[in-house]
């Protein structure tokens, strides 16, 4: 992941047998941007079910796609989904897995079982979850770790000029492995093309014409 | 052996691609070699006594091309490192002129050419310029000064190609051979193929135990033609060259190439694919070069090409993807899905310093593509569609988006940027793109075509 992101991680790292949520707008940029690191680093990634990736994206956040397996499946129901993450977890120490639609316990324990014994790490997108449904996404996944990840501001374009340079977005950090909801905001990327921590939003307005709003502010 | 006299042509555009004028290419030669795309290359010296010399040759290829309205560079010169560099630098000139190095010259047009550009020419290991650098050999008239023997008792082979080849001389062409005629593949259909993707598969099937083969008797292809053959009996050959040998996977790339650029030519298929056929038509000693002499394949490396299997036996093979560079300035053209276990493991990357291609959507990238992209509707703050002149400029300032018909308001845009690809040509599209961010802070990737507007991108 790029260097900046391991503050969000209690381990400064990926840690195998572990699993991840992450939901909200930008779920998507940041999982990618937690496993750049990982595949540059010569470990494979497999992205399950995630359909229509836009690759140039993923390559932008530093995923090495000479290293990256796309499975385009549907996986209707969540047996099959178990198995296809499960049989990626032999080949592939990274897994991207777009959310089933509903997980028993019991496959649960059989995949965290499998992550375990392969050393794999399993990231659950869950960015098309409606926000509020039964219980909070990391708590379906019985995930070590969940980030909710937010927009809150663009940068690089006003009334037809420019180009989408730069996203800020707030990030809340639950799951099992933490005690108290942190919160966290980072540059997904800068204007500079880095991702880096963001400062906390002080002022947030609409009126000024930025597109900052204020919500998801600690 | 004196290396071969070869011409060849080089077009700097990455997303260029010669396949459909290969047809007005053999007019002038009507034997050549295709080493991707974007590079074809000719052995001079039949043409050169028919045209009466190298520079006619290269003048009648230049014109060619610019007839079609691509930039070539042409390159001539005794052996390929030479004349590839001399097409290379025939394209930076404007309008380009060929470079034509005179019979003999190659050496001393190799000699300021630095060691790094040689590796990546010639396919060698990167770290092989790195060491020698580091030892103070940085160009290839530095490398040529040092003794051969040396040279090959301390980098094996690849030291003694990258001498050989920074003399100007073809690698191991003593050691060429043609192979005899049983070296033929057929790929027969029963019922007619109409997809790339099934003809790749069966014919990845089919070349691979052939490959083995003669990995194991210690040879490799260095080229073959492959004919493709449909149900109404049309028909193309194309020869096709790769200096470091081709795998499975390079074979069924190079395939794929030519049925798509065929399929591109308006009118000349009209019907499904019944026959493919591989013959091998050069093969050499196969030096293990194909494995990388520093950094081996690692056991993640294996470990992943096995899982490929497993999970292509349970979703099916298409189902499980890589993804291909494959050029061009529109999102959804720039890479290619393609099934994992027919692309060339050297081949998957995306060059970084192509990937600014002009024309290219500047800035980020949207994380979700759509393959069937949503129609919706663009208004301006009274209620009109806003709509995209011929100049490519708006009509109004978007003001709402409507997509399915859920109302967003639209906060910020940019654009429209007007893409007009391969004007030439009868796969011509023509595209506005604009970005937007609506209410919630979401931003999307809007494409304004054939007088609609078409949700083709997210930035989740």
């Amino acid at each position: 992941m790029a260097g900046a992101l391991v503050d969000l991680f209690a381990e400064r790292a990926l840690v195998r047998g572990q699993i991840i949520t992450y939901s909200g707008d930008a779920a998507r940029s940041l999982a990618l941007a937690s496993v750049a690191r990982a595949t540059a680093d010569g470990s494979w990634l497999a992205l399950v079910a995630v359909g229509d990736l836009g690759v140039e994206a993923a390559v932008e956040l530093g995923v090495d796609l000479t290293r990256t397996i796309v499975v385009d499946t549907r996986c209707a129901d969540h047996r099959r989904w178990v198995d296809v993450v499960g049989t990626a977890a032999d080949g592939c120490e990274v897994i991207i897995a777009a959310a089933p639609p509903q997980l028993s316990e019991r496959a649960l324990r059989w995949l965290r079982q499998r992550l375990r014994s392969r050393g794999a790490v399993l990231l659950v997108l869950a960015d098309r979850d409606r926000p509020a449904r039964d219980r909070p996404v990391p708590d379906r996944y019985g995930a070590d770790l969940g980030f909710d990840v937010r927009t809150s501001q663009w940068v690089g374009i006003e009334r037809g000029a420019g180009t989408l340079q730069a996203r800020r977005v707030e990030v809340s950090i639950t799951g099992r492995r933490v005690h108290r909801m942190r919160t966290a905001a980072y540059w997904l990327p800068g204007p500079d093309g880095v991702i880096a921590p963001a400062d906390p939003l002080v002022v947030a307005s609409e009126s000024d014409g930025s597109s900052t709003i204020a919500s998801g502010v600690s | 052996m004196d290396p071969i006299r070869r011409l060849i042509v080089w077009a700097p555009d990455p997303e260029a691609d010669l396949g459909p004028l290969l047809d007005d290419f053999a007019q002038i030669a009507p034997r050549f070699e295709v080493i991707d795309r974007r590079r074809v290359m000719i052995d001079v010296r039949g043409p050169a006594r028919y045209f009466g010399g190298d520079a006619a040759v290269a003048s009648r290829v230049v014109e060619l091309f610019k007839m079609h309205g691509l930039i070539c560079g042409v390159g001539v010169a005794d052996g390929y490192i030479a004349a590839y560099a001399a097409a290379a630098q025939s394209a930076r000139c404007v309008p380009p002129v060929p470079v034509v190095v005179p019979h003999g010259g190659s050496q001393r047009s190799l000699e300021s050419m630095s060691l790094a550009r040689l590796v990546q020419i010639a396919e060698l290991p990167t770290e092989f310029a790195d060491l020698m650098g580091r030892l103070g050999v940085r160009t290839c008239g530095d490398l040529v000064r040092l003794p051969p023997e040396r040279l090959a008792a301390r980098f094996g082979l690849v030291g003694e190609q990258a001498h050989r080849l920074a003399l100007g001389q073809d690698r191991s062409p003593l050691v060429t051979t043609t192979v005899e005629p049983e070296q033929r593949i057929e790929v027969v259909f029963d019922d007619p193929v109409m997809h790339v993707d099934q003809v790749a598969f069966a014919v990845k099937r089919s070349v691979d135990p052939v490959i083995e083969a003669l990995s194991r008797a210690g040879q490799i292809c260095t080229s073959f033609v492959a004919t493709i053959e449909t149900e109404h009996g049309e028909c193309t050959d194309r020869s096709w060259y790769l200096d470091r040998g081709f795998g499975v996977a390079a074979v069924v790339q190079r395939v794929r190439w030519q049925l798509e650029a065929w399929v591109d030519i308006p009118g000349a298929v009209t019907a499904g694919v019944v026959l493919v056929g591989i013959a091998i038509a050069e093969t050499r000693a196969g030096t293990g070069e194909q494995t990388r002499l520093w950094g081996q394949r690692s056991r993640a490396d294996d470990a992943a090409i096995r899982a490929i299997d497993r999970l292509g036996a349970l979703v099916g093979s298409e189902a499980v993807q890589m993804a291909i560079w494959s050029g061009g300035r529109l999102i959804d053209e720039r890479y290619r899905l393609v099934p994992a276990n027919t692309v060339d493991e050297f081949e998957s990357t995306a060059p970084a310093h192509l990937r600014a291609w002009r024309g290219a959507l500047a800035g980020l990238s949207p994380t979700l593509v759509r393959p069937a992209p949503e129609s919706v509707e663009v208004l301006d703050g009274e209620g009109r569609p806003v709509v995209v002149s011929g100049r490519g400029e708006l009509s109004a300032s978007p003001a709402v988006m409507l997509i399915d018909g859920r109302q967003r308001q639209i906060l910020d845009y940019a654009g429209p940027w007007l893409i007009d690809q391969r004007w030439w040509s009868p796969a011509r599209r023509r595209v506005a793109q604009m970005q937007v961010i609506d209410e919630v802070l979401g931003a999307s990737l809007l494409w304004r075509r054939e007088r609609r507007w078409w949700l083709v991108g997210s930035y989740g």
